[in-house]
């Protein structure tokens, strides 16, 4: 044997070659490719769970802000709806009705055609897009009035809901009843501003000039800026 | 030492290496691209496997245990001509772990004699492949494995001390060292002279 055996380096470079056999290599992949498998379906399953989650959540997160924005899109210096802007443009030429007609029924008080020709001619629509919804700057001695946050989302549909009976003509106590109720659930709310004004021109188209003028000045106290603020100044300007 | 033997001026290990693209699509998990890597060094790891010591089942689970292991980790290799290297590291340390846990297997099969582990070949063949891991596996494990490297699968000096993770000096001596040692027991020097390997 030992004559015939190769030399110790011959016999190392004679097996460099040897492969597996078959049946091993069959087996060794056929091994690798199920354990890939096997980790691709719960790695599948997590991705679909997520993106099942992350669909729900933006679903969900559209429904909450859909209900804030169609409140947004009501209040007049937002609004990009122009139905609504033509709705709110009326309470405000309305509200000069009221200055008219009560300069015209009590004769011995002179209309003052100028302050009417001034109230009807406050543009409606100009400083809509402009204005913020909380307008001008306050008086320096005024605190700011943060806003409040989730609670006052859900009072919004109060607003929209008065805003609405509004401008369908609605009888006055279904515009005042949600924006009484607001105020009581939110008095610092986000819409307190479109609430007292809304008080102000329900009652004044309603011509109850006591209601009006407490309402206006209800209004002026906290707003005392603005382009609301010059329209209701103008109205109770008049006699 | 007898003159070279005409197969020792094949490539390394009998197989080349991986393109870029190739490797570009295993970084992508392209499955195909994956298959491919896989089968194209079942065979290298598999002998590293066998002539480092271990019986042909345990190399089996080994080569499939360092495949899937390259395969998770293939985004962390950054060098296409390094690939031998990256896998034996990783079959290096697939090895030590399995004789960790297997040595009541190794203690039980102390003895048995040398499975077959490659591709049918004639009776000679397996006769020498038996003789070849007897001998390495008395060997201590750093020179059987640079004999391995160096003088059954012919890799270059640079190559082996880039896979060993050593100096071109180290892998100098100790291919010495591992060549008197097993010309030693190939001509069947008694068993006290030899170094035991493991």
């Amino acid at each position: 044997m030992d004559a015939e055996r190769p030399s110790a380096l011959d016999a190392l470079g004679r097996l460099g070659s040897r492969t597996a056999p078959l049946g091993t290599r069959a087996r060794v992949l056929a091994g690798l490719r199920e354990q890939r498998r096997a980790r691709a379906w719960p790695v599948l399953a997590l991705v679909v769970g997520l993106t099942g989650a992350a669909a729900a959540a933006t679903w969900v997160g559209r429904e909450r802000r859909g209900g804030v924005a169609a409140v947004g899109r009501e209040v007049p210096e937002v609004v990009a709806d122009a139905e609504i802007r033509r709705e709110t443009s009326e309470p405000v030429r309305e509200a000069s009705e009221p200055v008219r007609e009560a300069s015209e029924a009590t004769p011995e008080a002179a209309p003052d055609d100028e302050a009417v020709r001034h109230a009807r001619a406050l543009p409606v629509t100009s400083s809509r897009g402009a204005v913020p919804r909380r307008t001008a700057a306050r008086p320096a001695a005024a605190a700011p009035r943060p806003p409040e946050a989730s609670d006052d989302d859900r009072g919004a549909h109060l607003v929209r809901d008065a805003q609405r009976a509004f401008a369908a003509g609605a009888e006055p106590t279904a515009v005042e009843g949600p924006l009484l109720a607001y105020l009581a659930q939110h008095p610092r709310g986000t819409y307190e501003e479109e609430a007292r004004y809304y008080l102000f021109l329900v009652a004044a188209r309603a011509r109850d000039r006591e209601a009006a003028t407490r309402a206006a000045h209800a209004f002026l106290a906290p707003f005392p800026d603005g382009h609301r603020a010059q329209r209701v100044r103008a109205w109770l300007a008049q006699p | 030492m007898a003159a070279a033997h005409p197969s020792r001026r094949r490539s390394p290990g009998g197989r080349s290496a991986p393109t870029e693209a190739h490797l570009e699509a295993c970084r992508r998990r392209d499955p195909a691209a994956l298959e491919a890597l896989c089968a194209g060094s079942v065979d290298t790891v598999y002998r590293w496997a066998v002539f480092l010591g271990l019986p042909p089942a345990d190399a089996e689970d080994v080569t499939q245990r360092v495949l899937m292991i390259a395969t998770d980790r293939i985004a962390t290799f950054d060098g296409a001509g390094a690939l031998d290297a990256w896998l034996y590291q990783i079959t290096r340390r697939v090895i030590a772990n399995h004789r960790r846990s297997s040595w009541w297997r190794r203690w039980w099969s102390r003895g048995a004699a040398v499975e077959p582990a490659f591709a049918e070949r004639g009776h000679d063949d397996l006769e020498l492949e038996a003789s070849v891991r007897e001998a390495l596996a008395r060997l201590p494990a750093r020179l059987a494995e640079v004999l391995v490297l160096t003088d059954i699968e012919e890799r270059s000096r640079s190559e082996v001390a880039a896979m060993l993770g050593v100096a071109e000096g180290t892998v100098a001596s100790r291919v010495r060292q591992a060549r008197a040692a097993f010309v030693e027991l190939w001509r069947g020097a008694p068993e006290g002279e030899v170094p035991r390997g493991r």
